[in-house]
């Protein structure tokens, strides 16, 4: 084995990442190279330091509490999705009342249906371009996060 | 237990029949899922982040975004890398979208370890705290699974989504780059 051949081998014999052939090839040559011995003492000298700490951690008591508000969060999203159900059901039975009772009868004035009419289209347009943008800006979200 | 290798990377032991639970909108099947992988994701996400209230809220938000998920989930598959790549594509995007974070790494003592007295290991620990906040987020990341999860290099392969190759070149260059940036506390040591 040459130096060059050894890189980063001295980071997986330090992790016990070789196979026990690989492993002796590599002792083989970093017995005799000065350099590659230096470079896995250094490797070995950062290993222990790092051995001695650790990430902070959250005490069980924090991680219940965290739990139970997104449970709760879960919970709302039920109620969010049944609300929206029910919203969009009474829009749809408004909507028919209202043709029925107004647009079809002939006591209404043609102009008063006629304003009502074009505030409508104009609402349904509003809505249809809103919901457009975000759910866009939602796809482009997704594919910035894609990207690795 | 046909794989040892990947038991650490999936650690509950019944965990396919919970994920199915789960799937199936079993809420307090999902609190096992979120009591079993929600500290790791955390430790990680704070790794990468270094900032513990947003860890935390990232750690939430892929808790929830998973279980919109879970019942598009390939059962069979272990559910630690899935839910971690969700939360780190959150801390990607969102340290690409914040750039006032911390400039350090909050290290702490590891229970046991063979102590230098006390003056020494606050030094130790804000060093490498702050030398690992130099590090990039793929730098940061690979440490972390490597040296605070203890993840075999095949495990972090699966939870990152590369090649056990790139895990072994990336964490080789990452400790080289940190070596280099604890150079002085390697000279007086
Ligand atoms: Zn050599």
């Amino acid at each position: 084995m040459r130096c060059h051949e050894v890189g980063e081998l001295l980071s997986a014999l330090l992790d016990g990442e070789l196979s026990s052939s690989e492993e002796q090839d590599l002792l083989r040559h970093v017995q005799v190279c000065p350099v590659c011995s230096q470079e896995f003492r250094d490797l070995q000298r950062l290993e222990d330091m790092m051995s001695k700490v650790c990430l902070p951690d959250l005490p069980d008591a924090a991680w219940e509490e965290h739990w139970s508000c997104l449970y709760n969060k879960l919970e709302r999203r039920i109620g969010y999705l049944f609300a929206g159900i029910g919203i969009t059901l009474l829009l749809i039975y408004g909507f028919f009342e209202l043709l029925h009772m107004w647009f079809l009868n002939p006591a209404v004035s043609l102009l008063l249906k006629m304003s009502i009419g074009i505030l409508g289209v104009g609402l349904i347009i509003l809505c249809i371009s809103t919901s457009r943008e975000k759910l866009l800006s939602r796809r482009y979200d997704r594919y910035k996060e894609l990207v690795r | 237990m046909a794989n040892p290798e990947m038991d650490r990377a999936n650690e509950l032991p019944n965990e396919q029949e919970v994920v199915r639970r789960a799937a199936a909108g079993d809420k307090d099947a999902f609190g096992v899922l979120y009591r079993a992988y929600a500290p790791r994701i955390y430790a990680v996400v704070y790794g990468l982040l270094m900032n513990r209230d947003e860890a935390l809220d990232v750690t939430q938000v892929a808790f929830l975004r998973a279980w919109r998920a879970l019942p598009r989930f390939q059962l069979g598959r272990p559910v630690f890398p899935w839910l971690y790549a969700i939360a780190r594509n959150r801390s990607f995007s969102r340290m690409a979208s914040n750039k006032a974070s911390s400039q350090a790494v909050e290290l702490q003592e590891r229970h046991g370890s063979a102590s230098d007295g006390h003056d020494r290991m606050v030094e130790l620990r804000h060093d490498l705290g702050s030398a690992m906040a130099k590090l990039s987020l793929e730098q940061r990341e690979i440490i972390v699974f490597r040296h605070f999860q203890s993840l075999s290099y095949k495990e972090i392969a699966l939870v990152i989504g590369c090649p056990v190759g790139t895990v072994m070149s990336r964490l080789h260059n990452t400790r080289k780059a940190l070596r280099v940036l604890m150079m002085d506390w390697e000279d007086d040591t």
